[in-house]
């Protein structure tokens, strides 16, 4: 069933085979005379010679009066033009609500390529409510594309009483039932997330719903053609907002995502020195990008709020930002609120936009200013007034600026997207218009400063990334590389078996990049007949059809990061070609309800698609952070370490860690170190020999924190609490015990804290000995006596209690087992599981000093100075 | 009465009021927030677009938009400058500059743009919510607040472990200790702490923790003795006295 809109607009072409003079009224002699720059053809009346485009046949026309007109107005203030004093405008073209007309250019603007739209009509017998629809329509447009204010005039009373209807009406339409809907989905997300915090495997299905129920509707009501352009951004931004709201939801106590821990330490060095540019260990080239840090840290100390909480609002600022900013380029480059509506969503769709692109992180804030800089240039370039063009240049220069001081790679990317419409600017004009040339000679010049001046551990940083995705593509190609296979997890931490994604994710995925390879060819076609001569949408298409060749990078090893990361920019072309695409080829053509449904979903799986092909699926889901013990809020073990760590060790101590933990001590103050390298093999090989000790002393690092659990070496779920009923076995997986605790009995090696799974081992006196001697095990021990008793152990004044006093009524002795015993149940708890040769450490303990410095002695000389784990001590 | 619901300036200025009253009655740091978000992420740039850019020449959206994006980086930019100041990026640094530039956007609007407040922000008259479109508003504002609370409860117990921290930490006074625990338990737990020199056992103090309790005492120890061998303190839970719970080792520093 066909649209009445679109019967209208059937309408109009029909009526427009009939040509007749607009200024004799003949209705023969009339040639062709070109076309304009917007495509219009253009006649020549062979009686006046006047050259003209058409009218539309008004042989349907009614005899009345208009009720109401609507014509872009060009002038000062407001309001009541008359349409035939304006330059160009004649009556004709004036929109009467109970006839369709099409609105044709005006000679007037200052650029004629952009034109008008053709697409704003009216139906016929129109009600009120049609009456201010399309005087909605045509204001966003108009004034999008021309840059000129737009008000109502007329002939007639009711032009006024229209007006004033339409001043009045409702534009909301089904906004307030959506955001009702969509909330409802943030509650199916909430009890997805505390489910899944239960470990109950309910929690999957409860995502997907949730994030169904919240896109579903919002893209239906968008595919309208019957909508407001407030109502479009309303939606538009309560989607956005909501799914950053999902990303709170995730993680609402503090951040958890690894790049999140990084950067987080920038903002505490900020608010503690009071200077930018300080020391991160864990990503040291976030410190040269102070932007993020430093709003938010002005932010937390002029609000009072904590670091997180600054945090979550700058990004939240951002996201508005971002929806906003795209919803408004799109709207200015394709001249129509709904193709902008769409597209905006569909750029939701890449995958990283759910989590990845909301963490509080430098990319997240620089993207939406990219974006924003495009958007003034556009305003700019697009803007048909003359007037004022230097507020836009103004805006985009100090936006551009921040982008540079903000991330790297979006600084980049920036200046040459800005070089990108220069050219596209020459080239069309044939030299007669730069663009954005002093932007882009900006951009190169402050970027190349602050690459080579301040920032120039960036080349080092990125060299590797980009450098390897391109060698890794070339490869390919040459067929020298074996593929990587796609849907297969990488090994896990400490060598666990890859896992695979399931089956329907799998084809969620693939379909989702179908759909997008399906769409593209026919936005690309709109855009090559109706948006050609517009250098912004030329630029967005090609941004869109190198999406697939990016995409190829995914099966190489080295090259599916970089994909990856670039989806979050190339869905700002994606986005616009499909939403085109759709409108023109689908939407046109299939109207009812059922086409918005099926779209709907369509959407729905582009973006599942997304969320599936961009984030883990173990990290999917929120993780247990706080238990609630009543009054008292429990933390994950290496938030507990880190702080005591910091406040009785002090900052910057120099330490080894798994990737998880290193993480979140990095931001707690420390200098961590950890790798894929000398440090991991470390943790999880069994022996602790000359290697380890190399490694430990050529990074100067004095304390190392040992972690039991195997997945603190995952830096994206290595954080939290783990349920035992938890259905992921490998969460729950310890390292071995021979090797968590090889470091044990070590002499010299102080065992500094025990939580549990973590250990922190003080080894400073061991590597000093070491690298004194070049030998420790060649080292007398030196025994000087041994207590009798620890009586003599006395409080120091003022300190909260003597713990002499308290051992003469302790309970315990009764219960206190032999030494060796104790040092076998202590390791057996601490080790978690039965250690294989406990008679070994009961041995150990049970000889006396002398005895294990000998043994320590004799196995250093057999091993050639290679210190050996528990279990290599029984072995003699 | 329909018609005062639907100014957004009536509206946001009685909402301001009333936030204010009780956030100064329940919490003044609150006020403070209240104030400081504001003049960090939209005043600045507001000032700024109200300069640059003609009356009724962007409509809400843009001003929004210009708005936000202009106040983080005029933020961004004026930290940046700070940090080559001798004064760096200081809590009244930043308020008399984030100030004194407002006021001088302010001084530019007035004086030389000669525009009026009420042509700068140039609000919509109305937000033209039905009745029946304020109520699903509200519940919309509702069930979103409690999906977030919702979320932000912590997890159950069941399945989970608490733990405990024992640590050691020489002082700065020669021959000193600190040894501390910290219950992380889910609930009160009783300990029992020991030593162990050279083979010798000697028992330490009782200890009733609740979850969250820290504890810290101080050891002075023999210093002859202890030189090359190394102090164990370990740590029972009452529950299961038979298993050490945690140890730690120290180890004096070399002569």
């Amino acid at each position: 069933m066909q649209h009445p809109d679109e019967k209208a607009a059937n309408s109009l072409r029909q009526d427009s085979a009939m040509i007749a003079c607009r200024y004799c009224q003949a209705s023969t002699g009339q040639i062709k005379a070109g076309r304009t720059k917007a495509g219009s053809q253009r006649y020549r009346c062979k009686h006046c010679n006047q050259r003209y485009i058409p009218e539309r046949n008004r042989r349907d026309q009614p005899t009345h009066t208009p009720a109401l007109a609507i014509v872009p107005y060009v002038g000062a203030d407001l309001p009541q033009p008359v349409p035939s004093q304006l330059p160009g405008v004649s009556q004709t073209e004036i929109l009467d609500v109970t006839v369709v007309y099409p609105i044709v250019p005006i000679s007037s603007t200052k650029d004629e390529s952009i034109g008008l739209p053709t697409r704003a009509f009216a139906r016929a017998e129109a009600p009120v409510e049609a009456v201010e629809l399309v005087y909605s329509e045509l204001k966003s447009e108009v004034t999008s594309r021309l840059s000129v204010p737009f008000a109502v005039a007329g002939t007639t009373d009711s032009v006024s009483e229209a007006a004033e209807s339409a001043s009045t009406f409702n534009r909301w339409g089904w906004f307030p039932e959506i955001a009702l809907l969509n909330s409802f989905g943030l509650l199916i997300l909430a009890w997805a997330f505390v489910e899944a915090r239960a470990a109950n495997g309910s929690a999957q299905l409860l995502l997907w719903i949730g994030l169904a129920v919240m896109i579903l509707p919002v893209v239906t009501r968008l595919a309208s053609v019957a909508l407001f352009r407030r109502e479009r951004i309303a939606l538009v931004l309560m989607l956005g907002m909501a799914l950053y709201l999902v990303k709170v939801m995730h993680s609402p106590i503090a951040f958890t995502f690894p790049d999140e821990l990084s950067h987080l330490r920038n903002v505490r060095e900020i608010l503690e020195s009071h200077r930018l540019f300080q020391e991160t260990p864990v990503l040291p080239v976030t410190a040269f990008y102070p932007g993020l840090p430093t709003v938010t840290s002005t932010l937390s100390s002029l609000s009072g709020l904590s670091v997180f909480s600054a945090g979550l609002l700058v990004i939240g600022a951002a996201r508005l930002i971002l929806f906003l900013v795209l919803f408004l380029l799109f709207e200015q480059v394709s001249g129509s609120t709904r193709a902008a509506g769409l597209a905006t969503v569909f750029y939701m769709a890449n995958p990283n936009f759910l989590y990845w692109t909301a963490e509080y992180a430098y990319e997240p804030l620089a993207l939406p200013l990219l974006i924003f800089v495009l958007l003034m240039v556009a305003k700019k370039e697009m803007a048909n007034d003359g007037t004022r063009s230097g507020a836009w240049t103004v805006a985009a220069l100090l936006v551009l600026l921040t982008v540079v001081i903000t991330h790297h790679m979006t600084s980049y990317i920036l200046t040459g997207l800005l070089g990108a419409i220069t050219v596209l600017f020459i080239i069309f004009s044939r030299g007669k218009r730069w663009g954005p040339w002093q932007l882009t000679l900006a951009g190169l010049v402050v970027s190349f400063f602050w690459l080579i001046f301040v920032a120039n551990l960036t080349i080092k940083y990125l060299s590797p990334v980009l450098g390897g995705a391109i060698q890794a593509f070339v490869k390919m190609i040459m067929e020298e590389e074996t593929s990587r296979q796609l849907f297969i997890s990488s090994k896990g931490p400490t060598g666990a078996s890859a896992s695979s994604t399931p089956l329907w994710e799998q084809l969620v995925a693939i379909g989702s990049v179908v759909v997008i390879a399906l769409g593209l060819p026919l936005g690309a076609l709109e855009i090559w007949k109706r948006h050609r001569s517009k250098v912004f949408a030329l630029l967005l298409g090609a941004i869109a059809l190198s999406y697939l060749p990016v995409q190829m990078l995914r099966f190489t090893k080295a090259g599916w990061e970089t994909a990856n990361r670039s989806s979050e920019f190339l869905f700002i072309g994606i986005g616009f070609v499909l939403a085109l695409g759709i409108i023109r080829f689908w939407l046109s053509h299939w109207t009812g309800w059922k086409s918005k449904m099926v779209l709907g979903v369509l959407s729905v799986t582009l973006f599942f698609g997304g969320l599936i092909a961009g984030w883990p699926p173990r990290a999917r889901l929120s993780r247990p952070y706080i238990i609630s013990t009543g009054g008292y809020l429990v933390r994950p073990q290496i938030v507990t370490v880190s702080e005591w760590m910091l406040e009785y060790l002090g900052p910057d101590n120099r330490i080894a860690a798994s990737k998880a933990d290193a993480k979140v001590m990095g931001a707690h103050g420390q200098y961590p170190f950890t790798d894929n390298g000398p440090i991991k093999n470390m943790f999880l090989s069994d022996g602790f020999g000359r290697s380890e000790r190399k490694s430990l002393l050529r990074r100067d690092i004095r304390y190392v924190v040992s972690d039991r659990k195997n997945v603190s070496w995952d830096n994206m779920i290595g954080y939290y609490f783990y349920n035992r009923f938890t259905t992921r076995s490998s969460d729950l997986r310890l390292i071995e015990p021979q090797i968590f605790g090889k470091l044990e009995g070590i002499e010299g090696i102080t065992r500094m804290l025990d939580s549990g799974d973590i250990v922190i081992y003080d080894v400073e006196r061991y590597l000093a000995a070491y690298e004194e001697s070049g030998e420790l095990a060649k080292r007398e021990p030196t025994i000087n006596g041994t207590p009798d008793t620890l009586q003599d152990m006395s409080a120091v004044p003022g300190q909260p209690r003597d713990l002499s006093e308290d051992s003469a009524k302790s309970p315990i002795a009764a219960l206190t087992p032999l030494p060796g015993e104790m040092m076998s149940g202590a390791t057996q708890r601490s080790l978690g599981t039965p250690v294989p040769a406990a008679g070994c450490i009961r041995h150990l303990a049970q000889l006396s000093d002398i005895h294990i410095n000998l043994t320590t002695l004799w196995y250093f000389i057999v091993n050639g100075g290679r210190q050996s784990n528990c279990i290599d001590w029984s072995a003699p | 009465m329909k018609h005062w619901l639907n100014s957004p300036v009536l509206i946001l200025i009685a909402g301001i009021l009333l936030l204010s009253v009780v956030l100064a009655a329940i919490d003044p740091s609150a006020l403070r927030t209240m104030l400081a978000v504001p003049f960090v992420l939209f005043l600045p740039g507001f000032g700024l677009t109200v300069i640059l850019f003609e009356r009724n020449r962007l409509g809400m959206p843009e001003r929004l938009l210009l708005s936000v994006t202009l106040s983080v980086a005029l933020t961004a930019l004026i930290g940046l400058i700070l940090h080559w100041t001798p004064w760096g990026l200081q809590v009244t640094t930043l308020w008399t500059v984030l100030l004194l530039g407002l006021a001088v956007e302010v001084a530019v609007i007035i004086f030389v743009r000669r525009l009026r407040w009420t042509d700068a922000i140039h609000l919509p008259a109305n937000l033209n919510f039905t009745p029946r479109q304020w109520v699903f508003m509200s519940l919309a504002a509702l069930v979103t607040i409690t999906a977030i609370q919702v979320a932000r409860a912590p997890a159950r117990q069941q399945g989970f472990e608490g733990y405990t921290t024992l640590w050691i930490q020489p002082t700065a006074v020669l021959h000193t200790l600190r040894l501390g625990v910290n219950c992380e338990e889910f609930e009160t737990t009783t300990y029992q702490i020991q030593f162990e020199l050279n083979g010798v056992v000697r028992e330490g103090p009782t200890l009733e923790l609740e979850p969250g309790e820290k504890w810290e005492g101080v050891l002075r120890l023999p210093s002859d003795p202890l030189i090359g061998n190394p102090l164990t303190v370990f740590l029972y839970r009452l529950d299961h006295p038979a298993e050490v719970y945690r140890h730690v080792v120290w180890w004096p520093a070399a002569e």
